[in-house]
């Protein structure tokens, strides 16, 4: 089974930790989310994962992953470091929607997302009604593709997010790694997207690992949950585990209702209150 | 149902845009071949489009003949070549540097290359005079120019700050321009005149050996940049997120890096500075038609060949019988349309 492996990593920014140890297993076909409040390593976890940063110790494994990706030389090794692989063989296996990132040049939104394209095809066949196909199709699922013609500088932040989050999808990655994806958007995409991440892993048998603070949203959608505080793992298991009015009251400083609700047919959240201690 | 009507309307979009860059290929290599019979008629002697044609082709009149096939006819092409060349050479900076404003005399890049070469012609050709020499020493210096003000300007997220861009690229100017000064300071009055008469940037006595010192070097340059052409397009969105789409960033990098110095060295070495076009050309097409560098490479190469050809041409026959400097006219336009750049797109320009 392929699993991505996430092996003792310590990551620091000069004298400041960041990463304590973090040590999971994710494997293809579930979503993983991990919660955490600002400043947690979130993000810097998500930057070890795709090989941005070097970890000080430890390190992020694929095992058992597709061989087609790998080049020749990478075929048949059963775990591999992510920092061995070249750009071109990791683009194939993860894909990465960030944060923060924006573009200087008024490229139209069907150009931006067939850049996800490059390491899948020649410089030649980019045209091919195949190629079309696969990007259309990354635009449709994000509802990008009825403004498929429009210059990106001109998008809304929610536009802009799924259009990169399309670009993503163009590059049939094996992991998928989304950093706040519901940022900016409205309810109905916030939830439109988290259907969209349900359907492509059921479909395409892929690893979607999702950072959030939306603990809605992690716990209806995600098959497991990691929550990370100062750059450790403080609880990882199903939402039913892990989302708990203790839980919550710890790492968040909140009051917050937690139960089943049918009608959801999955853990529903309610925020109270500030949590001041006694009261 | 209705996803398949967006699905065709976005893919007849798209091809409508590569169906636009197509026929400006059509129309500017139209305009090239048009404008290059027509430049060469004009100069101190205007010569007849018919007397023009039928020395080209081997007809015409001994003096005619003499006037157009060995200096005319070699000078139009010449500043064609540098046109392509230059505006190609901006192109590629303007990916790298992930901003508008860059391009060879902007950052300081043709300043550079231009105190090689004068080292070159000063001290180093007492030892061998070889054009080759003037155009490896230009291209050192190119290069080392460019990677300081890489290194002064890029930051990592968020690619290159226009004031930092604008002010590391005044700085290494100003201190080429002074070690130019330097030599021109300590050299004898002749070589002191040439020094200055090349500098502006002129391509008055160019002839066909010019030519073909520069078709070799040229092609190379724009190869290194046009194999790269897609990768450029990922370059844009900032260097680590082209590395997360796949690109082998450090090696794009370096060859088009490379490809720009070389291009912007050999156009020094040749015929001076000549500023703006690097600038100007890319900047007209990429409103025009979008900026996918597949498209903007070889449209840019045909238009800064017809652009700077025409400049060229304006610049020979505007106050006959002066024949102005070339580099004199680009900085002319060039200047207040940089400004209005500045102005008119300011959120793109200051946004990084």
């Amino acid at each position: 089974m392929a699993v991505l492996d996430i092996d003792g990593v310590s990551f620091s920014h000069g004298s400041k930790k960041i990463l304590d140890g973090l040590a999971f297993k994710a494997r293809k076909g579930e979503v993983v989310g991990i919660l955490g409040q600002n400043g947690s390593g979130k993000t810097t976890l998500l930057n070890c994962i795709n090989a941005e940063y070097r970890p000080q110790k430890g390190a992020v494994r694929l095992l058992n992953f597709s061989e087609e990706s790998m080049d020749p030389s990478h075929r048949k090794c059963g775990s591999i470091d992510v920092r061995e692989l070249s750009e071109h063989e990791r683009s194939r296996v993860m894909a990465t929607v960030e944060q923060n990132s924006h573009m200087n040049f008024p490229f139209s939104v069907m150009e931006v997302v067939r850049m996800g394209r490059y390491s899948r095809a020649g410089m030649l066949d980019e045209n091919t009604d195949a190629e079309m196909d696969i990007v259309c199709s990354a635009m449709e699922s994000t509802g990008v593709l009825g403004f498929s013609d429009r210059d990106v500088s001109e998008l809304s932040g929610g536009e802009w997010r799924r259009v990169m989050i399309a670009q993503a999808l163009a590059q049939e990655p094996e992991v998928l790694l989304l950093d706040e994806p519901t940022l900016h958007l409205d309810i109905n995409h916030q939830f439109d997207l988290m259907d969209l991440c349900r359907t492509i892993v059921s479909e395409r048998d892929i690893l979607i690992i999702i950072v959030t603070h939306d603990l809605q949203l992690a716990a209806r959608y995600c098959d497991r949950i990691i929550v990370m505080q100062n750059g450790r793992i403080v609880s990882m298991g199903t939402a039913e585990e892990v989302i708990t009015a203790e839980m919550i009251r710890e790492v968040f400083g909140m009051k917050a209702r937690v139960g089943y609700d049918e009608e959801i047919g999955g853990m529903s959240v309610f925020l109270i209150g500030r949590d001041r201690g006694g009261t | 149902m209705q996803s398949t009507g967006l699905k065709e309307r976005a893919v007849a979009l798209d091809r409508k845009r590569r169906r636009r860059a197509a026929v400006s290929v059509l129309i500017l290599a139209a305009a090239l071949s048009a404008g290059y019979v027509l430049c060469i008629t004009i100069g101190s002697a205007r010569i007849p489009l018919g007397d023009v044609w039928a020395a080209l082709t081997g007809h015409g009149d001994w003096a005619t003949e003499m006037i157009v096939c060995d200096m005319r006819a070699p000078r139009v092409a010449c500043a064609a070549l540098v046109g392509a060349a230059l505006s190609l050479s901006g192109l590629a900076m303007q990916a790298l540097f992930r901003n508008p404003m860059a391009s060879p005399s902007v950052l300081g890049i043709s300043s550079g290359a231009s105190f090689g070469a004068t080292f070159y012609i000063a001290y180093g050709s007492a030892i061998i005079m070889s054009s080759w020499g003037t155009i490896l020493s230009a291209f050192g210096m190119a290069m080392m120019t460019m990677l300081l003000v890489y290194a002064l300007a890029y930051k990592r997220a968020g690619g290159v700050q226009t004031t930092m861009l604008l002010l590391a690229g005044m700085a290494v100017s100003a201190l080429f321009s002074g070690f130019t000064s330097m030599i021109e300071f300590f050299s004898d009055a002749d070589t002191v005149t040439s020094i200055v008469f090349w500098m502006l940037g002129s391509f008055d006595g160019c002839g066909w050996s010019d030519l073909r010192l520069m078709a070799g070097p040229i092609a190379l340059g724009a190869a290194l940049i046009a194999l790269n052409a897609r990768a450029l397009n990922l370059m844009t969105a900032g260097e680590s997120k082209a590395r997360a789409l796949g690109v082998n960033v450090k090696r794009v990098r370096l060859m088009v890096l490379l490809g720009s110095s070389i291009l912007v060295a050999t156009c020094v070495s040749i015929c001076g500075v000549i500023g703006f076009v690097g600038l100007i050309v890319p900047h007209m097409f990429r409103s025009l038609l979008g900026p996918d560098h597949k498209k903007l490479v070889p449209i840019c190469m045909l238009g800064g060949a017809v652009f700077l050809m025409l400049v060229d041409t304006f610049a020979r026959g505007a106050l006959p019988p002066y024949e102005l400097p070339v580099g004199t006219v680009t900085s002319v336009i060039g200047a207040p349309f940089f400004l209005w750049i500045l102005r008119s797109r300011k959120n793109e320009v200051w946004r990084s």
